[in-house]
């Protein structure tokens, strides 16, 4: 009888301590929801004053808040762009071979070398056409990469876009030393001996020989080598058939192209 | 025997002189083409250039490797330079050594090539050739580089050191010496920064 009573007051005890324990908390949780709306009032009372002030104000504070102890990026101005000088670069390199300060001579050259670069992949991308096969030129991704130096070359990459989510990437490569061998390799007996895959075959195109490819996740793609470290790639999204994407590339002079390049 | 020295000093200088005007011709030739719009013309003449440029640091290097390697004396005949503007090679210099019982070494330079920025990446990784008995860590300067022993019954014993620098790969090949002290005592007359500096 004893015992039992005593286990009784336990569960009494530990049951009203529970009870306090969970009171107290939601008694500190109500205060503090409190005084978070209490600086919530206060602070956005000062901010809504100070925008109407000054209207280009940002909330710094609170972006730093959310971040924690890093402060975001916001979208900047960029780098400033300097026009490219190739003939002050073409001086500056000679200066300094003659200085015989070689690698300084090297640094302008090099340079020279990307700003030209630059410029050819330039004017050729004005020599593709600016439609295909209904699908427009999207300026925006135009894009001329060049590494200065041969083992990557110079690479000129334009995109079209049209109806049904048809899309065309043209790539070309120039002056690459990569390029050259997978060229090489690529239209070499070598590789049509090697493989008896079903989704390519050897193509002529514009008197060039070629391979075009298909997978049904890449759809349709054109590799035509020319000259002596150059490619042409093609690649068309969501083309119907090969007649439909070979039509499109036809819309691509490789003589041009080639003329362009000097090649 | 003074007219042969002065004639040789003079042929130097023509041959110098011949190489510097090379390459001022390739700066003329860049601009004039860029100039009247042959953009294509004026990107060779810069290739062309920057080999020219390649070659007199060449030059340099060659000037600066030691005469000899311990006992070994360096076949100057033997000394080779090559460029190329591809930027695969980049510059390449060689030296080779020779001396007695057989005992010959070389020094190879690679220099300003990016395919070899990989390579090095992993070389200079300090835990890289810890597992093998062969291979040893070293410094060479301020460098790390890696020391391998090849020996086999058949076959004389070599050492091979590669220190790398940037995008450039030096190479010290060695065989007939057994101590590898000696081997490091040659090793470290290679003037490393001074190359360094050059090929940069």
């Amino acid at each position: 009888m004893r015992t039992i009573k005593y286990l009784f007051l336990l569960v009494v005890f530990v049951f009203s301590a529970s009870i306090s324990y969970s009171q107290g908390r939601l008694i500190r949780k109500i205060q503090e929801k409190a005084e978070d709306k209490a600086i919530e009032e206060i602070f956005k009372d000062k901010k809504t004053k100070k925008k109407e002030q000054y209207p280009d104000y940002q909330d710094t504070e609170s972006d730093y808040d959310k971040s924690g102890s890093s402060r975001q990026q916001r979208k900047s101005g960029g780098l400033s762009k300097t026009a490219p000088d190739v003939l002050q670069n073409i001086a500056d390199a000679e200066s300094a071979f003659k200085d015989s300060k070689y690698s300084e001579s090297k640094t302008y050259v090099r340079q020279a070398l990307w700003d030209i670069e630059l410029e050819i992949g330039r004017k050729l991308l004005n020599s593709l056409p600016e439609s295909v096969e209904g699908l427009k030129f999207i300026k925006e991704d135009d894009r001329v990469t060049s590494s200065g130096i041969g083992f990557v070359g110079l690479l000129i990459e334009r995109v079209y876009q049209g109806k049904d989510d048809m899309q065309l990437n043209c790539t070309i490569g120039n002056d690459s030393a990569i390029l050259g061998l997978a060229g090489t390799y690529m239209m070499g007996d070598l590789y049509k001996s090697s493989t008896d895959e079903t989704n390519q075959k050897t193509i002529r195109f514009q008197d060039h020989r070629a391979k075009i490819e298909y997978y049904d996740s890449e759809g349709y793609k054109l590799n035509v080598p020319f000259g002596q470290s150059s490619v042409f790639v093609l690649q068309g999204v969501n083309f119907d058939s090969e007649e439909h994407f070979m039509r499109a590339a036809d819309n691509f002079d490789i003589e041009t192209i080639k003329k362009e390049l000097g090649e | 025997m003074k007219s042969t020295i002065l004639t040789f000093v003079i042929a130097c200088f023509v041959i110098v002189g011949v190489k510097a005007q090379d390459a001022g011709l390739q700066f003329d030739e860049a601009r004039n083409a860029y100039k009247s719009g042959d953009l294509n013309n004026s990107r060779f003449a810069l290739q062309q250039a920057l080999n020219e440029i390649d070659h007199a640091i060449g030059q340099e290097v060659i000037k600066i490797l030691p005469k000899t390697m311990g006992e070994m004396i360096a076949t100057d005949s033997d000394t080779e330079m090559t460029t190329a503007n591809l930027g695969i090679a980049g510059l390449s210099v060689i030296r080779s050594y020779k001396g007695e019982n057989e005992t010959t070494a070389s020094i190879q330079i690679i220099g300003d090539s990016p395919l070899l920025a990989g390579v090095n990446a992993i070389l200079s990784i300090p835990f890289f050739g810890g597992g093998d008995p062969n291979q040893k860590r070293i410094k060479l300067g301020s460098y790390k580089g890696l020391l391998q022993k090849s020996a086999s019954d058949t076959e004389l014993i070599s050492w091979d050191i590669q220190v790398p620098f940037q995008s450039s790969l030096l190479t010290f090949h060695c065989v007939g010496i057994s101590d590898e002290k000696a081997v490091m005592e040659m090793v470290n007359t290679i003037p490393i920064e001074k190359i360094a500096k050059l090929v940069q």
